[in-house]
């Protein structure tokens, strides 16, 4: 294989692994409370600029940012679930878009409040270091991400599908109300959901950092194209949020290098609608007797 | 004979002449109004223009306004959107302000300028692509507190074919006006291009484009982008790819923020900077004065600009003394030789206040000036 295309595959899932990431984040809130949370992407935002502030501001080694931001995003994952999710739990599809929109919107100005509009940069823990094999270049922080996002993947399908709270989780989605009748405390199913899910998010937002800086713009395109990658992978699909969003990287960083950087998100929209056309429940669809 | 009727008229018409521009009575303050970007994608920068026209109300009313004038400063939020500028902008001319201080981004200059043309009140701008001071554009009510772009380009291209003189060269530019322009001005100017590709609004990953641009073997790389996050993402991505290649940049490259954002990646980079921080006591004062007043402003050519073109705003609305938009037109055109924090102005019968640019190379983290031999 030329180099180049060899270059290409590396890049795209990289980029893909990103975007697996914070679709995992959706996934995990669909398991739980079959609502499209769309505030997440702004959680990928919000992660880096409180990476930054332990990572910089307060000078914390690499590890003791990662576990300060769990336990920071934890605790906003409950706050989020007692504000937002809540007192909409009753409402439709529409009432949690809105909802959840609205939420992304108030985060990302309380930040630009707190950290102020400029970008920043956060480079560790490999300190832009690459490598070069068979003239690929490689990212440390790529594999960091790419390891990461398999990780996560591998540790939430067993948690959902081999634990019984996973299948408590995943019962709630189904029938909120014949769980509650069942003993199933759903509100703190899906308070630990949303602990969970924003808890990814913010872990993503400080690993993605060095590669797409700490800004205030980085939270709206990659929660779009992670929820494209949730769509594509399947509804609700752990493993589907991976390679959805490889797919999604990889279709986008071919169709830059074979069309136009114009043509990226177009290419990337249209095989969602191909997908959506083709194969609406997406690569991983689930029966709906296999979700409990 | 004068009689009751013929000062009824008189008193009449008089009453009629003021009220097509109001005087501005000793008490009275003249509105200076901001319409630009302080949330959204372009707040870093809106905030800028913000904190240099605000330094600039805040001393002149400090010092007892400018022959008794006193200034109000109102800021009205475009969001970064195209739409949110006209409401902004709409919002500020209902308020009657003297003068009005708009966006940066060429295309959204470019949207406002109907409402420009029909409101007849002059703004100032430092947005620089070349179409927004034509006269059809905005009817001779736009003023530039900033070198045209195709000046600065000039200043640039000399340097670039002269003293980096490249075999092969390549560019990377942003998919909206601002790059198109800046693509356009290397092209006419001569300069060969041996590979071209583009960005869209909001990428954060280049390695597609930088690739392609790699197979092409340039000696130095155009990057030309209206952000400098985006400026700082791309230089720090294409020294993975191309660590030896010349990097020649937007003026989106000449401010700290860039450097800081690109890091290893800004080392060795041209660019053309409007005005370069602490070469001049002056500059260096006002950079102090801006710091003092608001711990968070940035320095930088964009907040000094925007502090120069609110100063020779207010000078022109005291000479005039009423809010006479054509009489304060006229007297922002008469400008010439005021010496402002990041050069001198004169104006010329487009509106362009400043002419031309410095060429800098990033060296050690600081902005070294260049110049063509």
């Amino acid at each position: 294989m030329d180099p180049i295309y060899l270059q290409l595959v590396v890049q795209g899932l990289a980029i893909g692994a990103i975007y697996g990431l914070v679709a995992l984040g959706f996934v995990l809130i669909i398991n739980a409370v079959n609502v499209v949370n769309f505030a997440q992407g702004e959680f990928l935002m919000l992660g880096g600029f409180v990476g930054l502030t332990f990572g910089v501001t307060l000078g914390m080694p690499y590890w003791a940012v990662l576990i300060c931001t769990v336990m920071v995003f934890a605790v906003l994952g409950i706050v989020f679930d007692k504000i937002i999710y809540q007192p909409l739990r009753g409402g439709d599809f529409a009432t949690h878009l809105i909802g959840t929109l609205a939420a992304a919107l108030i985060i990302r100005n309380v930040a630009q409040h707190i950290w102020g509009p400029e970008a920043r940069s956060y480079y560790e823990p490999f300190q832009q270091k690459i490598f070069e094999v068979d003239g690929v270049i490689i990212n440390p922080q790529h594999l960091l991400i790419l390891a990461m996002t398999v990780l996560l993947v591998g540790t939430l399908y067993y948690f959902l599908y081999r634990t019984g709270l996973g299948r408590l989780m995943r019962a709630t989605a189904q029938d909120r109300d014949t769980a509650r009748l069942l003993g199933v405390k759903v509100g703190s199913i899906a308070t630990m959901a949303f602990a969970m899910s924003l808890t990814i998010g913010g872990v993503a937002g400080v690993v993605v950092a060095p590669l797409f800086l700490v800004d205030l713009n980085v939270g709206f395109m990659a929660g779009l194209k992670a929820f494209i990658a949730t769509i594509i992978g399947g509804w609700g699909s752990i493993p589907g949020a991976l390679l959805g969003g490889i797919l999604v990287g990889l279709v986008e960083i071919f169709a830059t290098h074979f069309f136009t950087a114009s043509f990226k998100d177009p290419v990337a929209f249209g095989v969602l609608m191909l997908f959506l056309i083709v194969r609406p429940s997406g690569m991983f669809a689930e029966r709906v007797g296999d979700k409990a | 004979m004068i009689n009751r009727r013929m000062i009824l008229a008189l008193s009449a018409s008089v009453f009629l002449t003021n009220a097509t521009h109001v005087a501005l009575a000793e008490d009275k303050e003249a509105i200076i109004g901001v319409a630009t970007a302080m949330t959204g994608t372009g707040a870093a920068t809106g905030q800028q223009i913000a904190a240099g026209v605000k330094l600039a109300v805040d001393e002149v009313n400090a010092s007892g306004g400018i022959n008794g004038t006193k200034f109000k400063l109102l800021i009205e939020d475009d969001r970064t959107q195209p739409g949110g500028s006209v409401n902004a902008f709409n919002k500020l001319v209902s308020m009657e302000p003297a003068v009005i201080v708009g966006p940066t981004l060429t295309t959204f200059m470019l949207t406002l300028a109907p409402n420009i043309k029909r409101s007849e009140i002059p703004v100032f701008t430092t947005a620089q692509g070349a179409k927004v001071t034509e006269p059809e554009t905005g009817g001779g009510w736009i003023f530039r507190a900033a070198p045209r772009i195709d000046t600065m380009i000039q200043s640039l291209i000399d340097y670039a074919s002269k003293e980096i003189a490249p075999k092969k060269a390549a560019i990377l530019y942003a998919n909206d006006e601002w790059g198109k322009t800046g693509y356009e001005a290397f092209k006419k100017a001569g300069f060969k291009f041996d590979a071209v590709e583009t960005f869209n609004f909001g990428d954060k990953d280049f390695s597609a484009q930088l690739l392609r641009l790699k197979s092409a073997s340039p000696d130095a790389i155009v990057v030309w982008s209206s952000l400098p996050a985006d400026a700082g993402l791309i230089t720090n991505q294409l020294r993975q790819f191309l660590p030896t290649t010349k990097v020649i940049c937007s003026n989106s490259c000449a401010v700290d923020e860039y450097y800081q954002l690109a890091k290893a990646g800004g080392e060795g980079v041209v660019t053309v900077a409007p005005w370069v921080p602490g070469l001049t006591p002056e500059s260096d004062d006002w950079a102090k004065r801006l710091k003092a007043s608001n711990a968070s402003a940035v320095v930088s050519y964009t907040s000094a600009e925007n502090y120069d073109g609110a100063m020779i705003a207010m000078k022109a609305i005291a000479s005039v003394g009423d809010l006479d938009h054509g009489k304060i037109r006229d007297a922002i055109l008469a400008t010439k030789e005021y010496k402002g924090i990041v050069g001198t102005y004169s104006f010329d019968e487009k509106g362009d206040g400043l002419h031309g640019g410095t060429v800098v190379e990033w060296t050690n983290g600081v902005m070294k000036p260049v110049n063509a031999k």
